[in-house]
């Protein structure tokens, strides 16, 4: 008994609160970021727009939260973060930052 | 006292032959504006370092950005579009001219 308990909880604490859905971030991420990001994320229409393919997961996260809050000035991101949900924001980043991509922090 | 100093001074000199391979690798032409990279590396130079404040989160990948982009960034923190406080600190102190050397050393480092 207490042995199954123990690996219940173990099973819930291994399994995070309501996964992000890639999935869905790629649906999300085709019809409102590639059109200016471009399809593979890397070669963006305009070279001041950021490659995101690769980015880590959670930078993306905060960069759209702080669009969407005002921290971060930018009148289209502005415009595009605005009806995003928490969800639609933890989807497009899970499935922006698994892409594949020339992005890295590594020195050499 | 005497040993603390002998690795004061070995310390430094690793240091300073670390820098002198960096800037080799960077092989920037004589006389051209060296990026002030130094400030970056401590964080962006760290494979999963994390910014520590004011939210936690991984400082973002650098190497292979768009120059463009990277310019357009640090130009934002300059003017207070962004407001990361190391990175307002950081983009105040760079000129215009090291600014776009610093991009472009970061855009050259793709993967």
């Amino acid at each position: 008994m207490k042995r199954s308990l123990i690996i219940f909880a173990l099973a819930l604490a291994a399994q995070p609160a309501i996964a992000a859905d890639a999935k869905k971030g790629e649906q999300l991420a085709q019809q409102q970021c590639a059109a200016c990001h471009g399809k593979d994320f890397v070669t963006a229409v305009d070279p001041t727009y950021p490659k995101l393919a690769g980015q880590y997961v959670d930078y993306l996260e905060k960069a759209l939260r702080d669009y969407q809050t005002g921290a971060r000035k930018n009148a289209i991101m502005a415009g595009i973060s605005k009806p995003l949900s928490r969800d639609d924001i933890r989807n497009l980043a899970a499935y922006l930052s698994s892409l594949p991509g020339p992005l890295n922090n590594e020195k050499r | 006292m005497k040993l603390s100093r002998i690795l004061l001074l070995a310390t430094a000199a690793t240091m300073s032959l670390a820098a002198a391979a960096q800037e080799k690798k960077t092989g920037a032409p004589a006389g051209a504006a060296q990026a002030p990279v130094s400030a970056c590396i401590g964080c962006h130079g760290i494979p999963g370092y994390q910014a520590s404040f004011p939210q936690v989160y991984r400082v973002p990948k650098i190497g292979g950005q768009s120059p463009q982009y990277i310019e357009a960034a640090l130009k934002a923190y300059r003017q207070g579009d962004r407001n990361h406080p190391t990175m307002v600190g950081i983009a105040k102190g760079l000129s215009d001219d090291e600014i776009a050397a610093v991009a472009a050393y970061y855009a050259q480092r793709g993967r």
